[in-house]
């Protein structure tokens, strides 16, 4: 009970003077600001404008419809426009106006190629053609129906293998990124307490009253509070942002993105949080932190950085690989799932694996920190913390 | 050596206490009435034992004032009865009970490395530190209110400490270390950096509390203060304690007696008469002399009445000061000859 208390207090006090502190809330409102800011840029160069297409004489029977069943599984609006001559969808073409134009069974487009039109075309025409062959042929429509239906997905998988691997890697690295932010400065927020505490000589006071161990766990745990309210914050927003600025570039953006969000927060916090107390603890100034703080930053940088190149491609080995170490696991597991390429189990084995590599981490950082939070007049290395008797 | 050696070695001369015979038994009966019982303690940092053997008492209603030199050894024993220090030896006592976290609760502390939560109001600040003391949520308001009101800063509860001068934060130092109403109050050089006005709040402050029946262990080198507010005083050197008692008691350890001789013509003759190793201070008609024992005394009298009349012949204790030198001197002679 006593120690349920001690933690308690200690919590609370963390709590009450960062959650009301003027930096806190500058810096919620900054970054719920840059989410919304990151969010418009990437739709603005993501050209969402609807692919314009016009024909020109006779086409197969069902081509029109058939690029807009095709244009709706692939999240793609179309405009179709009839022109009369070659010569007036090559007008239109060139001012801009039309993106390309169907003239017996050939693409007009502007000299560049623009793959996504005739990703797009392509199928369908082959697949409008194929039914009129197949009706040539004297099958009936029902027959024909039933042969489209079995076939279909295939040829659609085959001719389009990753139709929004752009949007789903632009997803992948957000996650990545916004985990890190998260992670980083929470881990910096228990860094500046751990100094307050050293740097003020306070903590003899403190360590008179309670133990070490029960100020640790305060700190971490209204740290963890505080990070939560500003995961949620991140995660919340860019939800926000995603459906003002247009969903559909956004696949697997959902609620329950926001909770594994929540939860890999606190496991990377978990694991990287009493890393940080315990470098903080080792340094008598903030000067001198840099030095104390070196190991785990380096860790940090190294982890954001190997996950933000696996986002590049998500379901890729490295990004496989990366999502079941635990320093960036944290990172990039939270990209996977958010490219929506994470199996179940999968997360749920990182998140075991790096649930337990935080508990053997943070009872290492424990045991350095109630070493070395109390001595106040010099550096200490993590070697010496480590064996250090009081 | 034996840190009673030094009331032993008064009694001869009459001044201490009657400390002989029943000496070890009186030891016994005053270790079931202290409240904090420090016994044997030893500390060590490698080479250096910084706490060697110490054992002292601090009964309910008394001040103990703990002096030496820097680096004697008296923070860290202070700092030990917090569990600041782990002892290499010894054990610290509570009523009978050894010391832990739960103890703690009514024990004031005032660490001599001073420090708070910059940024915190002070209200809330000492009220938070009596609710780490288990004093329930809205009596730690009020009584840090009342407390910091009670030290004149009453109009001052919602400012951040930072913001307040440095006598003040001292202020705010001291209404943490009583906020739990301590019965046991640990101050580590209380009266350093204070101003004068801040002192004399600092001595009334300890006789409130030792009169509600606190004990108190303090350190000083402000050997005046000691004199003035302690029950007891007990000399730390090197680690070591080197005398202990009543200040009378202390003052009388070392044996030796000041005589001040006064004149009314040059005293010069009768200090060529003397040992020169004795004599102290001097003036054209008056010098001071330290004797020790019967005999000498009655010699350096037979010598100055030879020269003729005596005007003033003064026979009195060292002072405080005088004897804590002369302890602190022949400890570092004796670590020169060791080593």
């Amino acid at each position: 009970m006593s120690r349920g208390r001690a933690v308690w207090l200690v919590m609370r006090r963390e709590m009450n003077q960062r959650l009301l502190s003027k930096a806190f809330l500058i810096a919620q409102v900054t970054t719920v600001g840059l989410i919304f800011a990151i969010f418009g840029l990437v739709t603005f160069l993501d050209n969402d404008d609807p692919v314009r297409v016009g024909l020109v004489g006779d086409q197969p029977t069902n081509a029109e419809m058939t690029l807009e069943a095709l244009a709706e599984q692939t999240e793609t609006e179309v405009e179709v426009q009839t022109f009369d001559s070659r010569e007036s969808a090559a007008i239109a073409i060139e001012e801009g106006d039309l993106d390309a134009a169907v003239i017996d069974g050939e693409v007009m487009l502007m000299d560049e190629v623009d793959e996504e039109v005739v990703q797009l075309l392509t199928p369908a025409w082959q697949q409008a053609s194929l039914v009129d062959g197949l009706r040539d042929v004297g099958l009936s429509n029902s027959d024909v129906g039933t042969a489209l239906s079995d076939a279909a997905p295939l040829s659609i998988e085959e001719l389009n293998p990753d139709p929004d691997s752009g949007p789903r890697r632009a997803v992948a690295g957000a996650s990545v990124v916004l985990m890190f932010i998260a992670v980083q400065v929470a881990g910096a927020y228990i860094m500046m307490g751990v100094f307050e505490e050293k740097s003020s000589k306070v903590v003899e006071l403190v360590l008179s009253s309670i133990k070490a161990r029960y100020l640790l766990a305060g700190k971490v745990l209204g740290i963890a509070v505080l990070g939560i309210v500003q995961v949620v914050l991140l995660a919340g927003s860019a939800l926000a942002a995603a459906s003002i600025f247009g969903s559909s570039a956004l696949p697997a953006l959902s609620a329950s993105l926001l909770g594994t969000a929540v939860i890999w927060f606190l496991l990377g916090y978990l694991l990287y949080g009493a890393v940080f107390a315990a470098g903080a603890s080792l340094a008598p100034r903030q000067e001198d932190a840099q030095s104390t703080l070196a190991p785990v930053t380096v860790i940090l940088m190294l982890s954001y950085v190997a996950s933000i190149i696996a986002a590049g491609e998500p379901d890729g080995l490295a990004a496989k690989v990366v999502s079941w170490i635990p320093f960036t696991a944290p990172f990039a597991m939270p990209g996977r799932i958010a490219a929506g390429d994470a199996l179940w189990w999968e997360i749920v084995g990182s998140m075991a694996v790096t649930g337990v590599a935080a508990v053997v981490v943070l009872l290492l950082a424990e045991r350095i920190y109630v070493r070395s939070i109390i001595h106040t007049d010099k550096v200490l290395s993590w070697r010496e913390a480590w064996s250090l008797n009081t | 050596m034996d840190p009673s050696q030094g009331g032993e070695r008064a009694t001869p001369w009459g001044g201490g206490q009657t400390h002989t015979g029943g000496d070890a038994l009186i030891r016994a009966v005053e270790q079931t009435v202290a409240m904090l019982h420090i016994e044997n303690l030893t500390k060590r940092y490698g080479e250096l034992v910084a706490v060697d053997d110490v054992s002292l008492d601090v009964q309910p209603g008394k001040i103990v004032g703990f002096v030496g030199p820097n680096g004697a050894g008296k923070s860290t024993t202070m700092r030990s009865i917090f569990g600041l220090v782990a002892p290499d030896a010894g054990s610290i006592r509570w009523n009978g009970e050894t010391v832990e976290q739960n103890h703690m609760r009514s024990f004031g502390y005032m660490p001599e490395q001073r420090g708070l939560y910059p940024k915190m109001k002070i209200a809330e600040q000492v009220s938070f530190f009596a609710e780490l003391k288990h004093v329930p949520a809205k009596q730690a308001r009020m009584q840090a209110e009342a407390l910091l009101t009670s030290l004149d800063l009453g109009d001052r509860l919602d400012d951040p400490l930072e913001k307040l001068s440095h006598g003040n934060q001292q202020r705010v130092q001291l209404a943490v270390s009583l906020v739990n109403n301590p019965e046991l109050l640990v101050l580590d050089e209380p009266f350093n950096g204070l101003d004068p006005v801040a002192v004399i709040t600092l001595q009334e402050v300890l006789a409130e509390q030792v009169s509600a029946g606190a004990g108190v262990l303090f350190s000083s080198h402000q050997l005046d203060l000691v004199e003035r507010v302690c029950d007891e005083i007990v000399v730390i050197v090197n680690g070591q304690i080197l005398a202990r008692g009543s200040v009378r008691d202390v003052r009388a350890a070392g044996g030796d007696r000041h005589v001040t001789i006064e004149v009314d013509r040059p005293i010069m003759p009768i200090i060529d008469a003397l040992d020169p190793d004795t004599v102290m201070t001097s003036t054209t008609e008056s010098a001071t002399v330290r004797v020790s024992g019967d005999e000498e005394l009655e010699a350096v009298l037979a010598k100055a009445r030879q020269a003729g009349p005596i005007v003033r012949f003064d026979y009195h204790l060292p002072s405080l000061e005088e004897r804590f030198a002369s302890i602190v001197n022949a400890s570092n002679d004796q670590v020169e000859v060791s080593a």
